[in-house]
């Protein structure tokens, strides 16, 4: 009868310790490339949310100073108009000047003031 | 990738660093690697399917190594351990539907034959195709006794079955290889 001690323990394949080695690196580099660990995910989540906030406090920012932006400009605007509007309004004289025809303003220009009798 | 000049209890404390983990994790294959490959290997036979199940183990080691629980001691037997699933997981696939995975060693009889043209009458060959004919859960509990060596508690760490249970079925295992070996030479 046939012991198994006389078939020894080799296997019939050819592969060499290198080429196990070389596939066990590869598998190595693989597995940590396609899965990162738990704590790189964490950084990564992390990660991710300090450029989110980031990203959520610019835009706040920016949408802040866009309308403090406008409301300001827009006060100044309105400012600005109302005393070019205050400027530009004419006074009661220019007002009459501006209403008088040719003749009358020379009747007007004409007019030479005189001394008020009573009043001396 | 030579053994490891790390013990089990160094590469046990690199691992649960995460400034060592990724070091851990290589010097652990390093230590294990080739022995691990030859386990896969035997239980799918083929080459291909071999590579296949080494990367899927990788992945498997690293992405659960946050998950272990055990202590340094029960490093080797917890790889062993998803090796062997991987390498079912793989047979399960090669299975059709209808057919279970006890009955998927004649085509893994025939794999073996194909990778093997030239020296297919070696003693060797010999042994393989025996183990084969055996059901794939006592085929492995066979290898890792006869090829790897191991202790029956390692063998009931990595496969989930009782110690007693384990030596009854290496011995039924051992009396069918040699019968057939008998039959066959």
């Amino acid at each position: 009868m046939k012991e198994l001690t006389e078939f020894g323990k080799k296997l019939p394949y050819q592969e060499s310790e290198e080429y196990i080695d070389d596939l066990w690196t590869k598998s190595i580099d693989m597995a940590l490339k396609q899965t990162a660990s738990p704590a790189q995910k964490a950084r990564v989540i992390s990660l991710r949310r300090h450029i989110f906030t980031a990203i959520a406090t610019a835009a706040v920012l920016i949408l802040i100073t866009t309308v403090s932006w406008k409301f300001i400009g827009k006060q100044f605007s309105d400012n600005a108009n109302q005393q070019v509007a205050v400027m530009s309004e004419s006074s009661p004289l220019d007002s009459f000047l501006g209403s008088i025809s040719d003749e009358e303003a020379e009747q007007i220009h004409c007019y030479q003031a005189g001394v008020v009798e009573e009043y001396h | 990738m030579a053994t490891s000049r790390y013990s089990d209890e160094d590469i046990f404390k690199m691992l649960k660093d995460p400034l060592t983990k990724e070091a851990g994790f290589r010097a652990l294959i390093k230590q294990y690697g080739r022995g691990l490959y030859w386990h896969i290997r035997r239980t799918v036979v083929g080459h291909d399917d071999a590579e296949d199940a080494v990367q899927e183990t990788s992945v498997k080691i690293w992405t659960n190594l946050d998950n272990f629980q055990g202590n340094a001691s029960q490093l080797k037997a917890w790889i062993y351990r998803i090796a062997t699933n991987e390498a079912l997981q793989l047979l399960r696939k090669r299975a059709n539907f209808m057919q279970s995975m006890d009955s998927i060693g004649e085509e893994l009889t025939q794999t073996l034959l194909a990778e093997n043209p030239v020296d297919g009458s070696k003693a060797e060959v010999l042994l393989q195709e025996a183990l084969l004919k055996l059901p794939t859960q006592q085929r492995i509990a066979f290898n890792l006794r006869y090829y790897d060596e191991l202790a029956y508690e390692e063998i009931a760490d990595i496969t989930g079955k009782n110690v007693g249970s384990l030596k009854t079925s290496y011995h039924i295992a051992v009396e069918k290889i040699k019968t057939y070996l008998n039959e066959n030479v």
